[in-house]
């Protein structure tokens, strides 16, 4: 497919094509992760006489099985082939810390832009990454920023690494880019903050590329419009968008923009070898069979995100059998992969690796009762949008109404037929990620007291596996760990 | 006597009803097997709570300090492993890539002898053959990107030799004009060059992209910039040309070299890195799993040290009771058996001293047997003492007093009335013509004679404190303690008047048809001044007699000592 440039009469107009796309965590994965196709589409753009940007949008290093492995480092390899002039980071980026991430800067033959992330240790942003790039495109210079929303840490807790007000940064890295000569200031990222729509009013920036998969799920956020901000709102998207810039035109910046699908490209054979590569690796590494299923299973977002499940019972009690803890707790956010098993089906280490693809590291918590009534009324808190909160337990039972306002629908919480005691000391386990506060689980943080882990804690999925392996055979079930007396039929 | 036999059968009956019997036998058996079975129970306990100990132990010495020690070994070596891979990832040329590849070998050789140790986790001997071949990748990664690291430095290198090539043989064939014509050739071949070198030093794909441009730009201004050479020179300089475009922007030159490099570069770090998370999580679970036997063998030890310290308190508890039970069982063999030996020692030997000691020997028991047996045998040869002692003091034929047992009791009567300050008589009476009547009854009748006498006489005396005895033959005696004159002549009288109412014929007397005797007393008053002898008195008792036989028998004559 050719693109058509508005081919310029005038002399001082200066024309760029930016491909915009971002989302693609799983090499080779025809939704999540077509870089083949991807780079059919570069090499088409690329052909073209004007001069082309390709600006990729992050949210990509994890999480997959073989990010799990090996944090996102196979997507830097692949985009180093697909020549990004720059790539935003974005919440998924830090799916492995930010330490991993300035790794993979490193690795990257582009930049990696994080404009609003101030790293304490340094004092400025993380090793690695850039807070701002100024591109020379022909005799165009482009300035490129990047923000994340300050809810990431929410969802991802950092380290060390703090966000910082990205509609402030925003404008001042606008201004230092202008300053250094940027004609264009582009903006990445990937949250539907309503400052981005002022400051492309106001002229800080010119252009914004949002991405954001998962956007129509949000039921809260309003979205608004903007012709200059270019949304990606599904997977296996890319955004073509030629602009012209004539100062002494009123409208200086003309933009063309088009969203076009991935699978309309041919794979490029040079990357379907590359990405052959991985899975063949990946293959090598998670081809293994764990264990056999003895009852159906569904990991679908919604099934894991609003009640108890049967995949998520199978992790909490190999969790509570390896750590020997009182109670598990652990939030449906965690398990990505969505597919559902029928009885009988062989898992493989792969599985579970899709299943669990973000390293998610093991911790034990030594906690008052009260604290666990907090987390649950947490978990259950934001029921109605099936955020990755939600808690699965081991150990316990817990009855909820989920009719009552949020925070107050935990009715009883009973951990070995006894109620709970909500001064007493249980040991919980849970992962890393909880445990420093993640998904609003703040309360785990602010726990009082330090628990016993070791330097290194295991992957939750070297533990299933491990588990799996020893139990052969596995029967997952659901019973009633979590029961939301609204949904109860009558009579029971 | 017959009292001393009474209280002797009252004692004996009371110790029937002091309790059920218990035998020496049973206590000692009792004992003995007390003794046995708490020894045989403190020994049993010490040895199970011993074999418990040492199961303890064993499990520990044979299971969990082996499992540490090979977890720590494993988790040792695996640290090792990452920063070898972190080496072997950086290695800036070819020795260090090769040194440290072979170390990487040996240590995962080394891993893979602990892995097949049964006290291994099972799982690692997977993952080290996954870790091999990731090892062996990032090796050929790290040796290619050093490949081409040194296939661009060999570039530059030709770049570099063409460049002065173009400088030298542009200055060696210089004149004037020509100077001036390639100027600029020169000018712009070194910026091409400055800009090539510049290549091998960006580490950004878009600006390699984009000075790969302005390089094509560049190249292109040169072949432009020949025509302009003089023709002697525009031979050599499109050779020049060429070689260097060779160089540079072709599929092989230098931009691409750096563009691979980068790749490579990049692949090679990620790779590492992978090799090294690789490594971590193996030793996070190893390490866990560590933490876990530890936190397990010190759980273990804790709770081997609290049994040790319950067996302790239990062993020494027994032991307490079971010596207590000893003392118990001592106490009761002192009790029940020395001490009453000693007791038994103790009685035997006043029996034996003559002492009348009172029976004290408690018990149902063999002692107690023995004591009442010894007892009962004291008691007997008392009795008998007596009798013989009785039997040596009377006359054998008429049961009275014997001379002997006179003897004793005159002293004895002397001492009274010298204390008592009383007279004391002794009459001495004899059968008159005794020869005569045997001579003429026998012998036998004679004695029945003197039995029938003597009985008479016995009954004469009634005061208790008056004593008979039969003095010898047919001579008999009596002591009258606090009897005076008077009464001697009164019990004399009566004597004589006792024998003539017994009326025994004696045919051949010549006094009386009937037995009669010749009674003389003799009265005395001994005091401490002057001491009547035993004999004194006899002798004037029987002067008396002889005198009353002298007056014609069948009489008395009583006399006083003054």
């Amino acid at each position: 497919m050719l693109i058509t440039l508005v081919a310029s009469a005038w002399a001082d107009e200066k024309n760029i094509t930016f491909v915009f796309t971002a989302d693609m965590p799983v090499v080779g994965d025809e939704r999540k992760g077509a870089y083949s196709r991807l780079a059919t589409l570069l090499k088409e753009v690329r052909a073209q006489e004007t001069e082309t940007a390709f600006l990729f949008g992050g949210a990509s290093l994890g999480p997959s099985p073989m990010s799990g492995f090996d944090r996102g480092a196979h997507i830097i390899d692949v985009l180093n082939s697909l020549e990004p002039d720059a790539m935003g980071v974005s919440q998924r980026e830090f799916s492995y810390y930010e330490d991993e991430l300035s790794l993979r800067a490193f690795e990257a033959g582009f930049p990696m832009v994080a404009s609003n992330l101030f790293d304490p240790l340094v004092r400025s942003t993380p090793t690695g990454l850039v807070d701002r790039v100024l591109i020379e495109k022909g005799n165009l210079s482009i300035g490129i920023v990047s923000v994340v929303d300050p809810s990431v840490t929410e969802e991802y807790p950092l380290e060390r690494a703090q966000v910082i007000d990205p509609s402030e940064q925003v404008k001042v890295k606008a201004l230092q880019l202008r300053a250094s000569g940027a004609q264009l200031v582009v903006l990445l990222y990937s949250h539907p903050s309503l400052f981005v729509k002022k400051q492309l009013e106001q002229g800080v920036i010119d252009l914004a590329f949002l991405t954001d998969p998962d956007l129509d799920i949000r039921s809260e956020e309003t979205v608004w419009s903007h012709p200059r901000n270019v949304l990606l709102s599904r997977y296996a998207q890319a955004a073509v968008v030629s602009c012209s810039l004539n100062e002494n035109e009123s409208e200086r910046l003309t933009i063309e923009s088009k969203l076009l699908n991935l699978d309309q490209f041919a794979p490029d054979p040079e990357v379907v070898a590359q990405t052959t590569g991985y899975s063949m690796r990946l293959n090598r590494l998670l081809d293994e069979q764990i264990s056999q299923l003895k009852a159906p299973m569904d990991t679908s977002r919604k099934a894991v995100r609003s009640g108890e499940n049967a995949f998520a019972n199978l992790l909490t009690d190999a969790i509570k059998s390896f750590t020997q803890a009182d109670v598990v707790l652990l939030n449906g956010g965690i398990i990505r992969a969505e597919k559902y098993y029928q009885e009988g089906e062989l898992i493989t280490r792969g599985d579970i690796f899709q299943e669990l693809p973000f390293r998610n590291k093991v911790a034990t918590l030594d906690i008052k009762g009260k604290v666990i009534i907090q987390a649950l009324e947490n978990g259950l808190s934001m029921l109605e949008s099936l955020e990755g909160r939600f808690p699965h337990v081991a150990g316990m039972q817990v009855t909820y109404d989920s009719r009552l306002p949020a925070k107050e629908r935990v009715l009883k919480v009973t951990i070995d037929g006894e109620p709970i005691a909500p001064e007493k000391n249980y040991l919980l386990a849970t992962t890393q990620y909880l445990a420093e506060g993640g998904d609003g689980y703040w309360m785990f943080k602010e726990r009082e007291g330090e628990s016993g882990n070791t330097k290194f804690p295991p992957l939750l999925s070297d533990i299933v596996i491990t588990n799996m392996r020893q139990q052969g055979q596995i029967n997952p079930q659901i019973e009633n760990r979590m029961v939301d007396v609204a949904k109860r039929k009558p009579g029971e | 006597m017959s009292n001393t036999k009474a209280s002797a059968t009252t004692k004996a009956n009371a110790s029937w009803l002091r309790g059920k019997r218990v035998p020496l036998s049973a206590v000692f058996l009792v004992s003995i097997s007390t003794i046995i079975f708490l020894f045989f129970l403190v020994s049993m306990l010490a040895f199970f709570r011993l074999q418990s100990f040492s199961d303890i132990l064993t499990e520990l010495t044979e299971e969990s300090v082996p499992s540490l020690a090979i977890s720590g070994r494993i988790f040792g070596k695996v640290n090792q492993l990452t920063y070898l891979t972190e080496g072997l990832t950086r290695a800036q040329n070819e020795v260090v890539r090769r040194v440290l590849y072979t170390q990487l070998q040996e240590q995962v050789a080394d891993l893979q002898v602990l892995a097949v140790d049964p006290n291994a986790d099972p799982a690692l001997l997977a993952h080290i053959q996954g870790l091999d071949l990731e090892i062996s990748e990032l090796n050929q990664l790290v040796k290619s990107r050093l490949e081409t690291e040194a296939t661009i430095q060999k570039t530059l290198d030709s770049v570099y030799q063409l460049y002065n090539a173009v400088t030298v043989s542009q200055s060696e064939q210089a004149d004037e004009d020509q100077i001036i014509d390639n100027t600029n050739w020169k000018n712009v071949f070194a910026d091409v060059v400055a800009m090539a070198s510049r290549v091998a030093t960006l580490d950004r794909l878009a600006e390699i992209r984009q000075t790969e441009r302005r390089l094509e730009e560049q190249l292109g201004e040169l072949s432009e910039l020949i025509l302009v050479l003089p023709e002697s020179q525009q031979s050599a300089a499109d050779t020049q040309l060429q070689a260097l475009q060779e160089l540079i922007i072709t599929k092989t030159g230098l931009v691409a070299q750096k563009i691979s490099h980068l790749r490579t570069k990049g692949r090679a770090t990620g790779r590492g890195n992978f090799v090294r998370n690789f490594i971590l999580d193996y030793a996070g679970m190893s390490e866990y799993r560590a933490y876990q036997l530890t936190e397990d063998t010190l759980a273990k030890s804790k709770r081997t040290t609290t049994l040790v310290k319950n067996q302790i308190n239990i062993l020494g508890t027994i032991s307490v009771i079971a010596i207590l039970i000893l003392i118990v069982v001592i106490y009761v063999i002192q009790s029940r058996i020395v001490t009453r030996l000693e007791k038994l020692n103790d009685f035997v030997r006043d029996r034996l001293a003559g002492r009348d000691t009172r029976f004290a020997i408690s018990g149902n028991d063999e002692i107690s047997d023995i004591a009442k047996s010894f007892e009962t045998f004291a008691h007997t040869i008392e009795e008998q003492k007596q009798i013989l002692e009785d039997m040596s003091l009377s006359d054998g034929l008429t049961g009275v007093a014997n001379r002997r047992a006179f003897d004793k009791r005159i002293d004895h009567d002397i001492q009274l009335a010298v204390r008592h300050q009383w007279p004391i008589t002794v009459i001495l009476f004899d059968v008159d013509h005794f020869k005569l009547y045997n001579d003429s009854y026998g012998h036998a009748v004679g004695d029945e004679c003197l039995k029938e006498l003597a009985t008479a006489i016995k009954n004469v005396m009634r005061r208790e404190q008056d004593f008979f005895a039969r003095y010898g033959g047919e001579e008999f005696v009596c002591v009258l303690s606090d009897t005076d004159l008077a009464g001697a002549k009164t019990v004399s009288n009566t004597i004589l008047e006792a024998i003539r109412n017994q009326a025994i014929p004696h045919i051949k007397s010549p006094i009386s048809e009937h037995v009669t005797v010749s009674v003389g007393s003799v009265t005395a008053r001994p005091s401490k001044d002057r001491i009547t002898s035993p004999i004194e008195l006899l002798k004037r008792a029987d002067e008396a007699l002889y005198e009353a036989k002298e007056r014609g028998r069948n009489r008395q004559v009583n006399v006083q000592i003054e």
